[in-house]
């Protein structure tokens, strides 16, 4: 909820992220998955945490994020639809969830096109739509 | 904005050193993780160039206890201080809840101070934040050296309204907490009210 120049993030907001976040964490096998805000905080986040240094990576996932929606715009694009750095063993893709905030989910190993291309969509949007609702 | 998460009872603020290029803002912010006991920090991420130069930012979580029940962590970024790095410097910017503005006290350094505080005050207009509404401290840096304006001269010429000014020189720590601790306090007196009923309505 934002309100007064503040962002809360009541427990019941924070109960349906976590579900939906837990959702992806099953239907995508990812390692983890963070939802950020688009300064660069932690908002929620499930699976393996504990293998991250969470804040630094939320700060690192949300600069990517701002950096290549900048760059979008100077080489003529609105917006790129995401960004997806393919590692060996894992990989990342930082997704936006409307103006506010991101999603990066980290795979254990590539992306898969397809069902979970689908599956993170569609949760994209239930998360766009949690954050933009005042009243949940 | 400062972002409040109920669930997990934290609060986390964001608060940007900025300045003219090599007016020593990493050093402050490496100042403050030698000073810190680990258990109160996170890891320092430092993006640089070669010549180790701030290309992006520099980030460091920083834990400062507990107010009203809430954990609050402050995330000390620096921004980039070459002109050329305008873009980098926005989107370090957005989100801000505090700033400190480090000065360079040498003379030959007087136009890039007046030109990195225009930038930082074109970057908060660009994400509609009023310098003189949130908390915001001038830091004149480099008091150790030859060759720098005196302080009234900086304060006339930089200050932008009742905002505290500290002399420090970063490089060996002097003045470095005692900035640091002013943005701190004013922005927990911003966040009290709302703390402080959260606590009354739980």
């Amino acid at each position: 909820m934002l309100r007064e120049g503040i962002r809360r993030l009541l427990p019941e907001e924070s109960a349906k992220i976590g579900r939906v976040l837990g959702m992806l964490v099953g239907s995508c096998g990812a390692r983890s998955v963070f939802l950020v805000g688009m300064a660069g905080q932690e908002m929620a986040s499930a699976g393996r945490i504990a293998e991250s240094d969470r804040e630094a990576v939320c700060s690192l996932a949300a600069s990517v994020m701002a950096a290549t929606r900048s760059l979008a715009g100077l080489i003529g694009e609105e917006t790129f639809q995401g960004v997806y750095h393919r590692g060996k063993v894992s990989s990342a893709l930082i997704l936006p969830v409307g103006d506010e905030a991101i999603l990066l989910l980290v795979l254990e190993n590539q992306l898969r096109e397809g069902w979970n291309s689908l599956e993170i969509s569609r949760a994209t949007m239930v998360l766009r739509d949690l954050l933009e609702t005042d009243e949940i | 904005m400062p972002f409040i998460n109920y669930a997990n009872q934290e609060v986390n603020c964001k608060l940007v050193y900025c300045g003219p290029g090599l007016s020593g803002k990493t050093t402050n912010i490496l100042q403050i993780y030698r000073s810190i006991k680990p258990e109160f920090r996170g890891r320092l991420v430092s993006l640089f160039t070669e010549a180790e130069r701030t290309v992006f930012f520099d980030f460091l979580p920083v834990d400062l206890g507990l107010v009203h029940g809430f954990r609050v962590r402050f995330h000390l970024y620096s921004v980039p201080g070459q002109i050329f790095h305008a873009a980098t410097r926005k989107i370090v910017f957005r989100g801000v809840d505090a700033v400190i503005f480090v000065a360079d006290s040498l003379r030959s350094r007087m136009d890039a101070n007046r030109e990195a505080l225009r930038d930082l005050r074109e970057h908060l207009d660009y994400y509609g934040v009023d310098l003189g509404k949130i908390p915001y401290v001038l830091q004149l840096n480099k008091r150790d050296l030859d060759d720098v304006h005196d302080v009234e001269f900086l304060t006339r010429e930089l200050r932008l309204g009742g905002e505290p000014v500290y002399q420090a020189i970063a490089v060996n720590g002097e003045g470095v907490r005692e900035t640091i601790k002013n943005v701190a306090r004013q922005l927990l007196l911003r966040l009290e009210q709302e703390l402080v009923s959260a606590v009354s309505n739980a």
